[in-house]
């Protein structure tokens, strides 16, 4: 039991330790605040933008009130970014765990 | 509980790739999105020990293997209907829906190992019913997992033991 117990707790340990060597922008404390509904505008038109920028969009999504864009940035690079949804400024960029 | 009566069940193997899922699995879901590296190599473990449970599901100790849990639907149902008449009989491995749960829960960690590794390709990568099907299998992971709990807490009152204390030590009695 107590064998166990240590066990576990190195394995959670060396989980832990894992991601503290990765460098990337936190996924979670990304926040678009003060943007009104209405001052929002359309996914469609950040996608045709990114589009026209050579992107490929696979997937857009609405995340604590900014767009979240999965897809291919203009390099071709596999890259999961937030934007502003009023101004479509580049807010971050999630980098990728493999 | 008196020494003699008490009969070991679980083998070594079984109890570790238990625990190791538990903590895998728990640390999967605190990383989440966050802390991604985190997230994705506790999803690999847990889909390394599902495979590793797969093959001892066969070569495995004899409460470890399939063919010793998994049974039919009609033997699943008469249990069923005897869990409900308070009067069905007590397992040393697993009872038949236990069994079916082992199953079910091994089946929900790989579908939800499996399309998160998808979702790192560059093929299936940012596709909305990967990343739906990766947020299903989970949830529905996560029921599995609180009747899994609720199976073993009602199992162990109803035969006054603690099925908790035997995934640990391995030990069950006679």
């Amino acid at each position: 039991m107590k064998h166990t117990t240590i066990g576990l707790m190195a394995l959670a340990a060396t989980l832990f330790a894992a991601s503290a060597s990765a460098q990337f922008v936190n996924h979670d404390t990304v926040k678009c605040e003060g943007i009104a509904k209405e001052e929002m505008k359309p996914q469609m038109d950040l996608q045709r933008k990114l589009i026209g920028d050579g992107w490929k969009v696979r997937q857009v999504k609405t995340f604590n009130g900014c767009y979240e864009v999965y897809g291919f940035d203009e390099k071709g690079e596999r890259t999961e970014a937030f934007f502003n949804p009023k101004t479509f400024e580049k807010i971050g960029v999630v980098k990728q765990g493999s | 509980m008196r020494s003699g009566q008490v009969v070991k069940i679980w083998d070594p193997l079984v109890r570790w790739l238990h625990w190791g899922l538990v903590a895998s699995i728990a640390t999967a879901w605190v990383a989440g999105e966050a802390w991604l590296r985190t997230h994705e190599i506790a999803g690999y473990v847990a889909l390394g020990i599902v495979a590793v449970r797969l093959v001892w599901g066969y070569v495995g100790s004899i409460h470890a293997r399939f063919g010793d849990f998994v049974k039919r639907p009609a033997v699943i149902w008469r249990y069923a209907v005897d869990v409900v008449r308070a009067r069905e009989a007590r397992h040393l491995g697993h009872n038949p829906l236990g069994g079916w749960m082992v199953l079910a829960l091994l089946a929900s960690v790989a579908v939800t190992g499996f399309s998160g590794w998808l979702y790192t390709t560059d093929r299936f990568w940012g596709l909305a019913w990967v990343d739906l099907l990766h947020r299903a299998s989970a949830w529905t992971m996560v029921v599995l997992i609180v009747l899994h709990l609720g199976g073993v807490l009602f199992t162990s009152l109803r035969h006054r033991e603690n099925l908790v204390a035997s995934m640990f030590s391995g030990r069950k009695r006679r």
